[in-house]
């Protein structure tokens, strides 16, 4: 018996564990039929609702925007009149004099 | 040394082309005559049931998105070859070592044989021991019966390297088991 041979003896190839060739096919098969994978679901959701979140809140800020400049438009049309007329006002008053 | 474990299953080449095509029964066939190389190789590098079996499933996971790279039966056991000790490699560099029990680690003998169970242990213990490249060598050596020129081509490494490594591993071993040149 020499060393060479207790090596190979050794080291002969042993038998894969029963079932081996199921439980591969199993992981193969198994992606067919699953649905989503529930953490792409939740990348997902989390994408959607951000997305979602953003819109609102753009939408919101725009609409303030615009109802500050329509009140702003507003007071500019009231400090207009007044001034006006306050100015017809003194108009008159220089005409009388 | 004579070429590795004789055939059991001769139909190979049809079962790849049918595999490729996406016969899973003819893939299940592919498995079953390889499963064992594979499997050895893992479990030789590791010596551990669990990690071995992961490691040779993760083989024919990779060779099933991979098929329709393999020209031949030839080519089939070459590429299984070197992917399983790339991944035997990755495998050890992650370094998630458990405590194997002796009765876990009888639970894999090989097939009932004259081989000294004591020696067969001990041999597979100081396997441990070697540095990755030369276990590895070792293992295509004496479980593959590669030449070292098959073993430089399937761990892609330069002949001399294989020698080298051969030599180291083989001293070593004998060395530990008081085995006189």
């Amino acid at each position: 018996m020499n060393f060479d041979d207790d090596l190979t003896r050794a080291l002969a190839r042993k038998s894969a564990p029963d079932g081996f060739a199921d439980r591969v096919l199993s992981r193969i098969e198994a992606p067919r039929h699953r649905t989503f994978p529930t953490f792409r679901r939740i990348a997902a959701a989390i994408v959607i609702t951000a997305a979602l979140g953003g819109l609102t809140a753009h939408q919101i800020i725009e609409h303030r925007r615009i109802e500050e400049g329509e009140r702003a438009r507003r007071e500019l049309m009231t400090a207009l009149h007044i001034a006006s007329a306050k100015m017809r006002a003194a108009q008159r008053a220089v005409v009388h004099d | 040394m004579s070429a590795a474990a004789p055939l059991l299953f001769p139909t190979t080449d049809a079962n790849l082309l049918r595999a490729a095509e996406g016969d899973h029964d003819a893939f299940g066939a592919l498995i079953r005559q390889h499963q064992d190389m594979v499997f050895s190789i893992a479990w030789h590098f590791l010596h551990d049931r669990d990690r071995a079996e992961e490691v040779a499933q993760e083989v024919f996971l990779q060779l099933y998105r991979g098929l329709a790279q393999i020209e031949s039966d030839a080519h089939l056991t070459f590429w299984l070859r070197r992917v399983t000790a790339n991944r035997c490699i990755d495998e050890s560099r992650r370094g998630r070592w458990r405590i194997v029990t002796l009765d876990e680690a009888n639970d894999v003998a090989g097939d009932a044989d004259d081989t000294d169970p004591l020696l067969t242990r001990k041999l597979g213990q100081m396997l441990q021991r070697l540095p990755a490249q030369q276990r590895l060598a070792i293992t295509m050596r004496y479980q593959e019966g590669l030449a070292p020129s098959e073993i430089g081509a399937v761990l892609d490494m330069p002949l001399n390297t294989v020698k080298s490594h051969l030599r180291r591993g083989l001293g070593a071993l004998r060395e530990w088991l008081g085995v006189k040149r």
